[in-house]
């Protein structure tokens, strides 16, 4: 009763062979622009950070009026943090941001971002009322407070809430409402 | 059409701690899937439900969520049925509509429609909803004449841990839902669900007495995998089984539906600005309407789709695809399809390269060419222009063409008359493709940082539209009868004032008229040619005064639908979730809040919808 069309895709094997042959093309490094935007990316998230998260009263006193963002291990993100603070506040205080030396550098900082999970930077940290933030979903699980990750080409983060309210950190449900919350007494 | 939309470096502005988190998080560092671009200036009428979205409006099933957008046409025909569609030609076997889930194609060929009453993905496990309204066929092939609906799940490493959702209204709906995911190694994770609802004979009955309870089962997997740094791997495994009830003549026996349905998807990302993308899916399904129809189908897909820059100022994407859909329906007397098993065999291939005409002009240039065994070849160009005049306001508009391929509706169908011998349909061989040419104009702007506004006009014109005529014998046929064009607009604005609360409005005016072509003796379209509101408007609130407390308003107004005697309503559903502890949360919500019965739509076997009231308990452990 139909007219037997003939499926015309026999064709079209060429098409499927050279696309073949494109997967095994070495893929290029990664342009320095790409480095560049998840870079700026995460500065502008780490500054976010900061705007959704309040500090107890007691730290803020002896904060002297400035928070200080220490990036370790990433001279790209200090740099691409330094450019995205500058200039700006948080509330009313002034940001600096440094690249500490040697882990008892950390005692003067407001959040932390390491990038690298060696212990004797994360010594001393647990518990303070400092951000901490990583890389990986891991990161926030073991260590907190924040890990970065991607995940369908975005840049996405989980938050270890516990670990956020020993340190005596709050932040603001708009912001956990966009993380991927770990760590026990996670809600949706 | 972009599948989805972060934002494009070179429309990036150079401060990003200008941007909300909201638009940091669709920032694209990677890339993954089709050409993708800012909602923001995507030149195209497109509208994204987040996760986030669903999760605090309290909606329990796809035809909900849908509401939520402006411009989509969702009325509950009755317990059991839907009538879902953009810009027009509403029915409950709308045939204009591209639903696909995970890039599955949902319709069937059967009718170019979706089931939607099959369609029981858990609401927990969407990712996002995205909605094209107008013809996206050139990307999304021959069912995209008015509008493309893409579901996307969520990734399994996306929920982590497990959840127990129990839920239960004085609507006599039901609902349990249990999910687990497990971490598979260092770089996957799989997550397994069970759902079940159900839902009692509507309160009021149905116009034709029919009982239109139901009962759906539904459970599968999904796992995702990197199986390197730039190949993920995704696998879903869905089966569903569901009970209906029937017409009184048959009552006791019940309308039954099974199916399983498979996506395997393997992508690779070479750099941000290229990708490949495999994918095969499978799916089976037995219906069974007893002693009047039934339908068992089999179908495979596969796919592939390659993005890349050809070269600087060019982004192209390419891709093809086969399917196969077979067949099996079990006749009656009372309908007949001839042949009674099919094998229909779809193959497309498609390209569309985005070109920089300049920093602030963007032309996309696209074309589908689709081959379906009733028509043969079907060509779907498009063209589209988008205009960033600044960071605050954008303008596109956009010329295509899309075409509906003829279905088993149209060309197999028989309908046998009372009398031995006479007829009231017999089929028809020589039904031609559906064609509609659309031409949009759209403007955004974001006066505020926190407030933007859209605006879209289009007009269409169709051709060859679905009616009843004469064949040479001058019995009755399917056949192309009608003809129409229709214009309207969709408007939306979002505002966020502050942080903890977000105010959406919308509102769409269709304006669609269309008939039997001069000298048709179709008599068919005029009685259902006025199924779709002129004017519909929506206003959602969210609100999230506490850590601890959400709130979730929808005020929304359909229009009447003169052809099925139903008059325009305004409703309001509501829904409070509390979190009790951090894992224990829950919901106690109203729908329809504004009266105690109305129709949204008539198909005959017609239920009232009224007020009623829900509560849920959410529970997420590890």
């Amino acid at each position: 009763m139909k007219s037997g069309v003939t499926p015309g895709w026999r064709g079209c094997w060429p098409a499927v062979i050279l696309l073949l042959l494109s997967m095994t093309t070495p893929s290029a490094a990664l342009a320095q622009d790409e480095v560049d935007i998840s870079l700026r990316v995460r500065a502008a998230f780490l500054f976010n950070f900061a705007r959704f998260t309040s500090w107890p009263e007691v730290d803020q006193a002896t904060m002297d009026g400035r928070l200080i963002y220490c990036v370790v291990g990433s001279s790209g993100l200090t740099r691409a943090l330094r450019v995205a603070t500058e200039g700006k506040q948080v509330s009313t205080q002034p940001i600096e941001v440094r690249a500490p030396e040697r882990p008892t550098d950390l005692a003067a900082c407001d959040v932390v971002y390491l990038n690298e999970t060696s212990s004797p930077w994360l010594e001393g940290l647990r518990g303070t009322p400092k951000l901490l933030v990583g890389e990986g979903t891991d990161f926030a699980r073991a260590h907190g407070m924040v890990g970065f990750f991607v995940r369908d080409g975005r840049l996405r983060f989980a938050i270890h809430l516990r670990r956020v309210d020993e340190a005596g950190l709050q932040m603001s449900s708009r912001l956990l409402g966009l993380a991927t919350l770990v760590g026990e007494g996670r809600s949706p | 059409m972009p599948q989805r939309a972060p934002l494009q470096m070179a429309q990036l502005p150079d401060d990003l701690t200008a941007l909300s988190i909201e638009q940091l998080l669709d920032i694209r560092i990677t890339s993954v899937a089709r050409v993708e671009q800012d909602i923001f200036t995507a030149p195209a009428s497109i509208e994204v439900i987040t996760h986030r979205e669903l999760m605090r409006s309290g909606v329990q099933n796809l035809p909900q969520a849908l509401r939520l957008v402006p411009g989509v046409q969702v009325a509950r025909i009755d317990g059991r049925q839907w009538a879902i569609a953009t810009r027009g030609f509403n029915s409950g076997l709308s045939d204009k509509l591209e639903v696909r889930l995970n890039g599955r194609t949902l319709y069937t060929p059967l009718f170019s429609g979706v089931i939607w009453e099959f369609l029981d993905q858990p609401i927990d496990d969407i990712e996002r909803i995205e909605v094209i309204r107008g013809p996206g066929a050139a990307l999304w092939g021959a069912n995209a004449v008015n509008g493309v609906i893409n579901i996307v799940t969520r990734s399994a490493r996306d929920t982590q841990g497990s959840r127990l959702s129990l839920r239960g209204g004085s609507a006599q709906e039901y609902r349990g839902y249990v999910r687990h995911t497990a971490e598979v190694g260092e770089r996957g994770a799989v997550r397994l669900y069970v759902q079940s609802q159900s839902w009692d004979n509507s309160d009021h009955g149905t116009t034709d007495g029919s009982l239109d309870e139901r009962r759906i089962h539904s459970g599968g997997l999904q796992a995702d995998l990197s199986l390197s740094e730039r190949d993920e791997l995704m696998l879903t495994l869905d089966g569903t089984s569901s009970e209906m009830g029937s017409v009184p003549a048959r009552q006791g026996e019940q309308e039954t539906m099974q199916g399983t349905a498979m996506v395997v998807r393997w992508a690779r990302t070479f750099n941000a600005r290229s990708d490949l993308q495999l994918q095969l899916s499978a799916d089976y399904f037995d219906r069974d309407i007893p002693g009047h129809f039934g339908e068992v189908r089999r179908q495979v897909e596969v796919d592939v789709k390659h993005r890349f820059r050809p070269a600087r100022a060019h982004e192209l994407v390419w891709g093809m695809g086969a399917r196969r859909s077979s067949d099996q329906i079990r006749n009656s007397p009372a309908v007949i399809f001839e042949p009674d098993a099919l094998d229909l065999d779809y193959f497309n291939l498609y390209a569309q390269d985005r070109i920089d005409l300049s920093p602030s002009l963007e032309l996309t240039v696209g074309s589908r060419l689709e081959h379906n065994d009733y028509t043969g070849f079907e060509i779907q160009p498009s063209l589209r222009l988008g205009w960033t005049l600044n960071d605050r306001h954008f303008l596109w508009s956009s010329l295509a063409q899309a075409s509906r391929a003829p279905n088993r509706v149209d060309r197999d169908f028989v309908v046998p008359g009372p009398e031995p011998g006479s007829f009231v349909v017999v089929d028809n061989d020589s039904f031609q493709t559906e064609v509609a040419r659309v031409a949009e104009v759209g403007w955004r702007t974001r006066p505020l940082d926190r407030l933007s506004l859209s605006a879209t006009v289009f007009y269409a014109d169709y051709d060859d539209l679905r009616g009843i005529g004469r064949n040479g014998d001058g019995a009755p046929i399917v056949s192309n009868e009608g003809e129409g064009r229709s214009f309207g607009t969709e408007l939306g604005a979002s505002w966020q004032p502050v942080p903890e609360l977000d105010l959406r409005l919308g509102y769409s005016y269709l304006n669609l008229d269309f008939g039997p072509r001069e000298g048709s003796p179709d008599t068919s379209i005029e009685p259902a040619n006025q199924n779709d509101p002129v004017h519909q408007a929506n206003f959602r609130i969210a609100w999230e005064p506490t850590l601890k407390l959400t709130g979730f308003a929808h005020l929304r107004f359909v229009d009447e639908l003169p052809d099925t005697g139903t008059p325009a309503y305004t409703e309001l559903d509501i829904e409070w979730r509390y979190r009790l502890t951090e894992a224990i949360s829950i919901a106690v919500g109203g729908r329809n809040l504004l009266d105690n019965a109305h129709p949204e739509f008539n198909n005959g076997s017609q239920a009232l919808v009224g007020r009623s009231g829900h509560a849920e308990l959410r529970w997420d452990f590890q």
